[in-house]
């Protein structure tokens, strides 16, 4: 199509180059509604063709402006440009120098001879595309000055108007060029002025504007991306010195000139194609200009980038060795000796050691808050039953002294004594027992019993504390009771309740929570038990008259008590365990487990009747010796 | 919770001295005016750190009336330290000092240590015991003395820390058995016991047996 095209022009160039030599008055006519200027040199049919094209593009014109560089059409680039580069004719330079001329004394659009203006159009686009980058790029990313001393540069017209005829070789173009010097630098002083309203550039323009705003939209895209890319440079290196960002700052003016001369090149360039009649080479001199742009830019960032991070290292370099000529100190930090632990080794060894020891205390605590042992001597159960059994031993070792004193029937009475009172404090089994169970172990008869006894001992030992205590593990039996029926409402209701799936280790801890309450209820009772048995053998030795009978059945009494609302908590607590694993999936507690939570509820509950029965014994020598008294 | 060891303290002297008020100022700092009258004893523990050893304190906080005489004497075997207080305000407290030291050495093992303490000292006007006076007594039978005052807890911190340390350097010096628990020192449990079926109080039955 692009061929197809050019052929065309061309065919239209001959036409021009034949028929402007005739000039036909049919064709003035016609152009003369065009313009002037014109009608003189166009020719009447190619003229024709050109003039309606032109008038389409000139219509067109502010479109072609309007998107400015980058939105130039790919198509016109590519096609439009050769058909200029292939339109060169013999006769094209004087054409030009006149329609140059013409045109731009006139400062009227050129519309069919756009061939032989083929020059001047090209550095009119390159100023214009180069105004036009101006114009798009943002004033910091593309300072104003380069692109003056771009124009200037075009002024003298020494890149231009010297260097390529040379180049190109053409044998008649040398001496064109050098008649039509003046004209040039007319031409471009003009064209610096004129630049100003680029709206009149002409189809015959266009396209080499394109070309220019083609290298001028690639330049911009590079140099901002340059310029962004050492923007983040900078954004990242926020921290150096001053010295280090002015060096940065600096590189930016170099860049500009860089780009300056590669501009320059690009001109040069793109203007040779327009004499040798290449096309395959002028394209790829463009993509050879976009080449060195990026080579250029990228030569530009490394090298910036290279010497930042060389001020940034010998920087560093300084701060190391700040105090520390030769780095020795530092040296002699990392290569420390091979026999000396590793910091890395020194920490993995604390962190196992701190890892053990929190187990250990985990373990310990989690053993603590369900061992009976430890609690019943935290509630100082431990330390009053020591007492009592202090106060037994010593009333023992007076009765042993009495017993020695004695001899004869005294003796035997004596003893006689003795075991009558230890048989009578002989605590009945339970199974004799077993037709009140249900009443018993409520604080009620507990009370009951404890108060009567207590009546019987004749001591003023208030049992308060005991009732306490119970009235205690009561109350939170019975709120984990209502918990339950709940919760078991609430699992009629609705099964898979969304804390329950999410609170998986919940079920089991709930159990221990249960388990552990048990065993602190017992405890905590226990204590209270040797505590008051501590404070009635006290209060017992202070009594002046014994009723030996009584106090023996009213011990007897209030430890059956005592025991039996042991028996009463633990059966609670299993029922409460028992139910509370019931009510939980099977695939969640281990039954075993909740099978072992309550065979310790009731092994610590028989520690505790153990412990109760035991300090009632205690007792015994307390009773006997205030019998014998 | 466990420590190293456990000094078993017991704390003497004539009833209204101050003993259970300054037992309440070392184990829970506070000062209570008006204490009920304690009957046979009374029981408080703190934990304290000597030479980096955590110690606990098991102190028995003994009834000072006449009538608990014969009980208490009951609870001064295995007692590492003792606390003989008297009331500076009240001379008769003091004077009856030598009664309690013949009961503490006679019922005690000879190498408890006792520290005399004259308490209330924040009553400086109403002083009829001077301080000099505690001290020679003090000195004449090898104790050690301290004024304090559970009302505003002067030295009573140091009374019973510095008896801590007094029967620390002891086991240092290897004076007591440690494993003696009838020195009233304890080693702290290296593990958790496990679960005895059967009471700690059958052990003790025969530990009575040595004294009459």
């Amino acid at each position: 199509m692009a061929n197809s095209e050019s052929e065309d022009f061309e065919s239209a160039d001959e036409g021009i180059n034949s028929k402007s030599t005739e000039g036909p008055p049919s064709s003035q006519m016609m152009s003369s509604a065009e313009s002037s200027a014109l009608t003189a040199t166009s020719p009447a049919d190619p003229g024709n063709l050109l003039t309606a094209a032109s008038k389409k593009e000139s219509s067109d014109q502010p479109h072609g402006i309007v998107p400015v560089g980058p939105a130039v059409n790919p198509e016109s680039l590519g096609a439009k440009p050769k058909t200029l580069q292939k339109s060169k004719g013999k006769s094209y330079s004087k054409h030009r120098s006149q329609r140059n001329t013409a045109e731009y004394s006139d400062s009227i659009v050129s519309s069919t001879n756009n061939k032989p203006n083929n020059q001047a159009p090209i550095r009119k686009g390159r100023i214009g595309s180069s105004k036009l980058g101006v114009k798009i790029s943002p004033p910091d990313i593309v300072p104003n000055e380069p692109v003056v001393s771009d124009s200037s540069k075009y002024k003298d017209n020494s890149p231009w108007s010297h260097d390529l005829p040379k180049r190109d070789e053409n044998k008649d173009n040398q001496d064109v060029h050098d008649s039509i010097q003046p004209l040039l630098d007319k031409l471009a002083s003009l064209d610096v002025v004129e630049t100003s309203d680029e709206v009149i550039d002409p189809s015959s323009d266009k396209p080499v504007y394109n070309w220019g705003s083609w290298g001028s939209w690639g330049m911009n895209t590079i140099l901002s991306g340059a310029s962004s890319v050492s923007s983040h440079v900078t954004q990242g290196l926020s921290t150096m010195s001053s010295v280090i960002e002015s060096g940065l700052g600096a590189v930016e003016p170099e860049e500009m000139a860089k780009l300056t001369v590669e501009d320059n090149k690009s001109v040069n360039t793109e203007a040779n194609p327009a004499f040798p009649s290449d096309q395959a080479s002028s394209s790829f001199n463009v993509m050879g200009n976009v080449l060195k742009f990026v080579e250029s830019t990228g030569e530009m960032i490394v090298n910036s980038g290279l010497s930042t991070l060389e001020s940034i290292g010998k920087k560093t370099m300084d701060v190391l060795q700040e105090g520390d000529p030769g780095l020795k100190k530092k040296r002699a930090l990392f290569s420390r000796e091979p026999d000396k632990p590793t910091l890395s080794q020194i920490l993995r060894e604390a962190r196992n050691r701190a890892e053990v020891e929190d187990r250990e205390r985990v373990q310990t605590k989690k053993a603590t808050r369900a061992h009976f042992e430890t609690l019943f001597d935290d509630y100082k159960g431990m330390i009053h039953l020591e007492a009592l059994e202090m106060l037994s031993n010593t009333c023992q070792l007076k009765l042993e002294a009495k017993l020695l004193a004695l001899s004869g029937t005294p003796l035997i009475e004596f003893q006689r004594k003795l075991i009558q009172i230890k048989e009578q404090c002989e605590i009945p089994d339970d199974d004799e027992e077993e037709e009140e169970d249900d009443d018993r172990g409520t604080i009620e008869i507990l009370e009951r019993d404890l108060t009567a006894a207590m009546r019987g001992l004749l001591v003023p030992v208030p049992h308060t504390k005991l009732i306490r205590v119970s009235e205690d593990t009561d109350t939170w039996l019975a709120t984990m009771r209502c918990i339950q029926d709940e919760d078991s409402q609430n699992d009629n209701d609705e099964w898979v309740d969304e804390e329950d799936a999410s609170e998986e280790a919940d079920p089991q801890n709930a159990l221990r929570e249960i388990h552990q309450q048990a065993i602190q209820a017992l405890a905590r009772f226990t204590a209270s038990v040797a505590e008051h048995f501590h404070k009635t053998a006290e209060l017992l030795l202070l009594k002046e008259e014994h009723d030996c009978a009584v106090e023996c059945q009213s011990v007897v009494m209030m430890t059956s008590a005592l025991c039996s609302r042991v028996s009463s908590v633990a059966a609670r607590f299993s029922e409460l365990l028992s139910a509370s694993a019931n009510m939980l999936d099977s695939t969640q507690v281990d039954h075993n487990d909740v099978n072992l939570l309550i065979t310790n509820v009731f092994l610590e509950a028989s520690n505790s009747s153990s412990y109760i029965q035991d300090a009632s014994q205690l007792l015994i020598p307390v009773l006997q010796l205030g019998a014998v008294q | 919770m466990s420590y190293a060891y456990l000094f078993k303290y017991i704390i003497i002297g004539d009833t209204g001295v101050g003993k259970s008020c300054l037992l309440l100022q070392f184990t829970d700092k506070r000062f209570q005016p008006v204490h009920d009258l304690t009957i046979g004893v009374e029981f408080g523990a703190r934990m304290i750190t000597i030479d980096g050893k955590q110690i606990k304190l098991q102190i028995w906080d003994t009834a000072g009336q006449e009538a608990f005489r014969s009980i208490t004497r009951s609870y001064y075997r295995g007692a590492a330290g003792a606390l003989l207080v008297y009331d500076i305000t009240r001379r008769e407290t003091f004077n009856h000092l030598t009664t309690w030291l013949e009961d503490a050495r006679q019922h005690s093992n000879s190498n408890m240590v006792i520290m005399l303490i004259g308490n209330k000292s924040d009553l400086e006007t109403r002083r009829e015991v001077k301080k000099e006076e505690g001290e020679a007594f003090a000195h004449e039978h090898g104790l050690i003395f301290m004024e304090t005052s559970a009302k505003t807890a002067a030295n009573v911190e140091e009374a019973f820390i510095n008896t801590a340390k007094e029967i620390y350097e002891k086991i240092q010096e290897g004076v007591f058995d440690i494993n003696n628990e009838a020195n009233g020192i304890k080693i702290g449990p290296q593990h958790s016991p496990t679960n005895p079926n059967l009471p700690q109080s059958g052990q003790g039955a025969g530990q009575g047996g040595g004294c009459c």
